[in-house]
């Protein structure tokens, strides 16, 4: 399996960025697809967002940062 | 005014669950009435659309949640009943013009999981070679002629298909899929008067999700069966349950066998529910949570699963050997779709132009 490349989502139709507000799980720790693993937050709403990949968590990017949608803020790595 | 169109925090003062009494036929899993009246071979059919459009949906919604996939997109899921029977109940050569909220309509005519995947993606694999996105696939071929994002601009164009049609000789059905709401656009209505007028072979398909946007169809319209306005056309009105494929089936068969016999168009009002809301991401805060529950619990894909099971028309076997083959083909194809290059700048003049040597430049 590829690692998975971890990216702001476009999870409304009218964003075009988004402020990473949450890490929930910390950088180096395993995590399983489909668990929460950030939240963003658009001018309407915050929302949870979950692992698309199983994996280890790097992050790249970090809390408090405004975001383009689609922008690199880490990657899942995937093991074994 | 109450509940304009993007009025999401105003919850509507009715909860709007009267549409949802439609949702009967399909609302008892253990139900061995009409299944009989199918032949086995198109009940199994449906069952393999249903689960493909459901499977297809999930799994945009996974990568479009997760960051993986980015485009914008439209949930037809819960509304795959319908475009499964549409689907039985057309041949490759007749014709659809659908909407944005498409993707179960767009399985349930034929085109290929690669070229809608590829369009939502940009990619030169899409059926409008990535040109369109998700709101404008079409697919001649397999007879998709347009997805529009304009409501209610479709009856007009499927008017003019239907006409073709007649006018050629040709014995081919067009269906119009299109919202409730749409049948609040002057534009239905031209087109719902032509097209019973000349008596065009033509099905006007409503899918009435009882919401347009985040407005419920009692804050538009002074009926409350979309079915009663054909009576204004002299054209008939039939509303069934949109969440049950049997009684799709037989509704669809009689309109596209009216359609084909020359007999003209029927209003088609099919009820049934956006499990997701309006498009990908809606928080659907004005949709009352009972009203939310009942639909989640009249899931058509999980009823008709529950109903092919109960009346052993199907082992749950079966059943899964098709949920893990459209498991398979949407990975396959989404696989295909993210090798393949994105939709290249010299693509920007394809099919604009006949002959673009004398357009002004
Ligand atoms: C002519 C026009 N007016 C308004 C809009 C904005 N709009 C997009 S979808 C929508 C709701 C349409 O509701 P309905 O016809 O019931 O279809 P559904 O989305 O429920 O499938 C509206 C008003 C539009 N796209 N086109
Ligand atoms: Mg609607």
């Amino acid at each position: 399996m590829a690692d998975f490349v971890v990216r702001i989502p476009r999870v409304s139709v009218a964003i075009s960025e988004a402020e990473l507000v949450d890490l929930l799980v910390a950088d180096g720790a395993p995590v399983t697809e489909g668990e929460p693993l950030f939240v963003i937050a658009t001018d309407k709403v915050e929302s949870e967002i979950l692992a698309g990949g199983t994996g280890v968590v790097r992050w790249s990017g970090s809390i408090g940062t405004v975001y383009e949608i689609g922008e690199e803020i880490g990657k899942i790595e995937a093991t074994g | 005014m109450a509940g304009t169109p993007n009025d999401s925090t105003d919850p509507p003062d009715q909860p709007g669950l009267t549409g949802l009494t439609g949702l009967t036929g399909s609302s008892d899993p253990d139900d061995r009435d009409d299944l009989a009246s199918l032949a086995p071979a198109t009940a199994r059919r449906l069952y393999e659309l249903m689960t493909l459009m459901k499977t297809a949906d999930d799994r945009l919604s996974r990568g479009i949640s997760s960051g993986e996939l980015l485009t914008v997109y439209w949930p037809s899921r819960g509304q795959e009943a319908i475009a499964a029977a549409m689907g039985v109940c057309l041949r490759s050569d007749d014709q659809l013009v659908t909407t944005y909220r498409g993707l179960h309509d767009l399985i349930g005519k034929g085109v290929g999981l690669v070229e809608i995947y590829g369009e939502m993606l940009g990619r030169q694999v899409g059926a409008s070679r990535g040109k369109g996105g998700t709101m404008h696939i079409a697919s001649p071929g397999v007879g998709v002629m347009l997805s529009t994002g304009i409501v209610g601009a479709g009856p007009p164009v499927a008017v003019g298909l239907a006409m073709a049609a007649q006018r050629l000789g040709l014995d081919r059905v067009v269906v119009a899929s299109f919202g409730d709401g749409a049948t609040n656009t002057g534009s239905f209505h031209e087109a719902a008067n032509m097209a019973a007028l000349w008596d065009l072979p033509l099905v006007l398909l409503c899918q009435n999700n009882l919401y347009a946007e985040m407005t419920p169809t009692e804050h538009t319209m002074k009926i409350e069966h979309v079915a009663d306005r054909a009576a204004g056309y002299g054209m008939p009105g039939t509303r069934v349950d949109g969440n049950d494929p049997v009684a799709l089936v037989s509704a669809v068969t009689e309109a596209v066998e009216r359609a084909r016999a020359g007999r003209g168009p029927t209003l088609l009002e099919c009820v049934t529910f956006r499990l997701r809301g309006h498009y990908f991401g809606d928080p659907m805060a004005y949709i009352p949570a009972e009203q939310l529950a009942a639909a989640t619990e009249a899931d058509p894909v999980l009823r008709f699963r529950a109903r092919l099971v109960g009346s052993g028309a199907c082992t749950a076997g079966d059943l899964d050997t098709i949920d893990a083959a459209a498991v398979a083909s949407v990975e396959e194809a989404l696989a295909t779709v993210l090798a393949a290059p994105p939709t290249a700048l010299t693509e920007i003049d394809h099919d604009v132009y006949a002959d673009a040597r004398n357009c002004p430049a």
